[in-house]
């Protein structure tokens, strides 16, 4: 078939509008990037985050000449590899101020020093002007990083010098705003970066300067400093597959880009075209990319590709999660094993036995117990990354009045179990019910296999050592515990997080009266939660 | 009317149209941008004469865009062409020593049909293989757009009849053809700085990448260019 554009980095900028689609809810989300407040965006990937955000660099350029817009991408890179905290944030901030001067330069709003001498022989223009202020920054930035100088860190220019040296180009140029739009930030970042990331998002608060961000769910690490209510508007996208508009919003973005004859065949097969769009999960580039993949426009060829991308490689991008987050890893894998052996197969035996009954029910919705082991939760989260699964919401209600949280699993990865996919699929949707689901408890017995995870070798010397320190630390670091339980972890020999990591739940019953089932998972879960914050660095 | 009043009348003309051009201050950004990326391309480039080379094609482009505000149109295009025609030389003289040498020398002339063969010229999949394999996807497509600029901006060099009928011989603002400049511009720099990066990149180290942000800003849309850059794939 085609070839359609994946990646927002794909599509020059002349081709962005036309090939955008927006609906109401994307408007809302566009209103909050171009907003004065700063802005972080949340969607799994390949939901559309580059995309609004190109769209809403485009609205202030056209609409707001007097805003300045600044798209920043961090790449990968091995100086960014430093374990140095502060070098990180210099190096952040020497190529978020590079962005700003080529986009300055662009504005015709600087000029570079190197080119002034080109037609005169003058070498420099005026020393004291606001490029070379900035440049001087990178500069110093940059010897410090790259390791060339030993500069004294105190020396550097700070935060406020480089906030100053932007409110100075904004007045000198009549600009009212600078946007900073971080694309890729998070999924380029170790969980260690990504604190200092956020540090220096807060950090750039000025009434000259706005930050907006696309993060993902499930893998994006705040740190202590930030925080998310107070220092940020904080979106989600969301394309819910029972939306009203969901089909035609999605039929847009594909024809956009289809040949006219593919347009066509959908236009005369719409069912076709809707079996694959519900499959997506609200996700435009699982969507494009099926699409594209899709060997022609008919029954066989769509039943064969569900099939085989939603039971196979939809699951390639989570697994490769791992070999980043080195210290998730066996949360990673036992978090696919757990959906696709318990919690898909529950759901599927949820769904036929009301086929057989002949009610009309059908679901792709699962829930857990908000106690349910720390390790299990954070699977899930991690899963949500790549929106195999995505999280309706966190407190619910179910049997028994228990309390926990309601999850969708992507409708491909469901409807692709059936024999035929398409056949099924018509039916399958108009009875979906957000209130029918199977539920998994606290004590669920696919969750042996990870309630006592092993905190992965890793050969890296640097993750040893903060490993080791992170286990020594006292059990009163533990914020979630309260002053009575620490007390009674202490009489009972339990000192360090090590000593309550390598408990058992039922040790703990035992060895401590007074503590039963739910006391234990509390003090288990307080200690994982605290390990897997730092796992992976 | 003596010499002196002659030139002071047509200075100040051009001056009236230079007024009228600062006021496309993105556009003429956007040039000055482009050409200060290949200034400082070009001093990352360790052969000295290669160097020089990159640093007069970005000097080409400076002032044919100061031609351009003057209204001289037909000077300014000239000068793209030689921008365009020496920033290709500038990586053949790079994989053809010899021939370098002869050029400084003087005893040898670049030739466009050379720089531009589609066999053995510097948009060609020899030449993308030989220095970074992953630019032959897009060869053709780009010796297609460095012909078809070269011959646009031909046009002006060899006084083609149409290039009269379009502009009156007068100093003159002129809009629409400022316009086709700032595209003829773009599409020079662009050319160039993709061969620029076949040509170059695979030489520098990752620190020198590193300062070269304005490579994956401007081709992110080449995938091969922004993952070697450390951006994504897909």
């Amino acid at each position: 078939m085609a070839d359609f554009y994946l990646r927002t980095e794909s599509i020059k900028q002349s081709d962005i509008k036309r090939l955008s689609v927006v609906n109401s809810e994307d408007i809302g989300l566009i209103k909050a990037l171009i907003s004065s407040e700063p802005c972080l965006l949340e969607g799994s990937r390949g939901t559309g985050k580059s995309f609004l955000m190109k769209v809403s660099e485009i609205e202030i350029e056209e609409k707001h000449p007097d805003s300045i817009p600044v798209f920043v991408a961090f790449n990968k890179s091995s100086l960014i590899n430093t374990d140095d905290a502060l070098q990180f944030y210099h190096w952040m901030l020497a190529k978020t101020l590079k962005a700003l001067t080529n986009k300055l330069r662009k504005k015709g709003l600087a000029v570079s020093g190197y080119s002034a001498g080109l037609l005169s022989n003058e070498e420099s223009d005026n020393p004291n002007s606001v490029e070379t202020n900035l440049k001087t920054i990178v500069k110093i930035f940059e010897e410090s990083y790259k390791g060339q100088s030993n500069i004294d860190v105190s020396s550097l220019p700070d935060i406020e010098d480089v906030k100053e040296a932007i409110e100075n180009i904004c007045n000198e140029n009549s600009i009212n705003r600078i946007y900073f739009f971080f694309d890729e930030a998070a999924h380029v970042f170790r969980p260690e970066q990504q604190r200092q990331f956020f540090n220096l998002f807060k950090d750039l608060r000025s009434p000259y300067i706005t930050c907006n961000a696309a993060i993902y769910p499930g893998v994006t690490y705040f740190g202590d400093s930030f925080e998310v209510t107070h220092d940020c508007t904080y979106k989600k996208i969301e394309r819910n597959i029972k939306d009203s508009d969901y089909l035609q919003y999605f039929k847009d973005i594909v024809f956009k880009q289809a040949p006219q004859e593919l347009q066509e065949a959908f236009d005369n097969q719409r069912e076709l075209f809707n079996t694959l769009a519900l499959c997506s999960g609200g996700n435009p580039r699982i969507l494009l990319k099926t699409v594209q993949d899709l060997e022609r426009v008919n029954v066989s060829s769509v039943n064969n590709l569900i099939k085989e991308f939603y039971r196979g490689r939809i699951w390639a991008e989570h697994t490769e999660l791992g070999e980043k987050y080195k210290g998730h890893q066996q949360i990673i894998d036992w978090g696919r094993d757990f959906l696709e052996k318990t919690v898909i197969p529950t759901i599927e035996k949820y769904n036929s036995v009301r086929v057989e009954k002949g009610i009309d029910e059908s679901s792709i919705y699962f829930w857990i117990h908000k106690d349910s082991p720390e390790p299990v939760k954070e699977a899930l989260r991690l899963l949500t990354y790549t929106g195999i699964i995505t999280k309706l919401d966190s407190s619910i209600r179910a049997t028994r009045s228990e309390l926990g949280a309601r999850y969708e699993v992507k409708y491909g990865c469901i409807i692709s179990l059936e024999s035929s996919p398409h056949a099924e699929s018509k039916r399958f949707y108009e009875s979906l019910s957000l209130k029918k689901h199977p539920e998994f408890g606290k004590q669920h017995g696919a969750y042996s296999g990870i309630s006592t995870f092993s905190l992965l070798k890793d050969d890296n010397e640097q993750y040893k050592a903060s490993l080791q320190s992170m286990l020594e630390k006292p059990i009163d670091v533990l914020s979630l515990l309260t002053e009575w339980q620490k007390g009674k972890l202490k009489q009972a020999g339990i000192i360090s997080i090590e000593d309550l990591h390598s408990k058992t739940e039922d040790n703990l019953i035992e060895s401590i009266y007074n503590v039963g089932p739910v006391r234990a998972r509390i003090m288990k879960n307080a200690a994982t939660a605290e390990l897997l914050e730092y796992l992976s660095g | 009317m003596k010499i002196e009043d002659y030139l002071n009348r047509l200075n100040d003309e051009a001056q009236s149209i230079f007024q009228e051009t600062l006021k496309f201050t993105e556009e003429l950004g956007k040039s000055h941008h482009r050409s200060a990326c290949i200034y400082e391309f070009s001093q990352h480039v360790i052969d000295s004469s290669e160097k020089e080379i990159l640093k007069t094609v970005s000097a080409q482009l400076e002032s044919a865009t100061l031609s351009a505000c003057n209204g001289m149109y037909r000077q300014a295009f000239v000068s793209l062409r030689l921008a365009l025609e020496m920033g290709l030389a500038a990586a053949y003289f790079s994989a053809h020593k010899l021939e370098l040498h002869e050029w400084l020398g003087g005893r040898n002339d670049i030739k466009w049909s050379t720089l531009i063969d589609d066999d053995n010229g510097v948009i060609s999949s020899r030449f993308a293989k030989a220095f970074f394999e992953e630019f032959t996807q897009d060869v053709t497509t780009y010796r297609n757009k460095a012909k078809s600029t070269y011959r646009k901006l031909s046009e002006f060099v060899h006084g083609n009849h149409e290039t009269w009928e379009n502009t009156e011989i007068e100093l003159s603002f002129n809009e629409g053809r400022l316009k086709i400049y700032f595209d003829r511009a773009y599409e020079v720099s662009d050319i160039i700085l993709f061969v620029l990066s076949c040509r170059y990149l695979k030489t520098f180290s990752e620190s020198t990448l590193e300062t070269l942000e304005f490579i994956p800003e401007e081709m992110k849309h080449i995938e091969y260019v922004r993952v070697y850059f450390g951006g994504p794939e897909g």
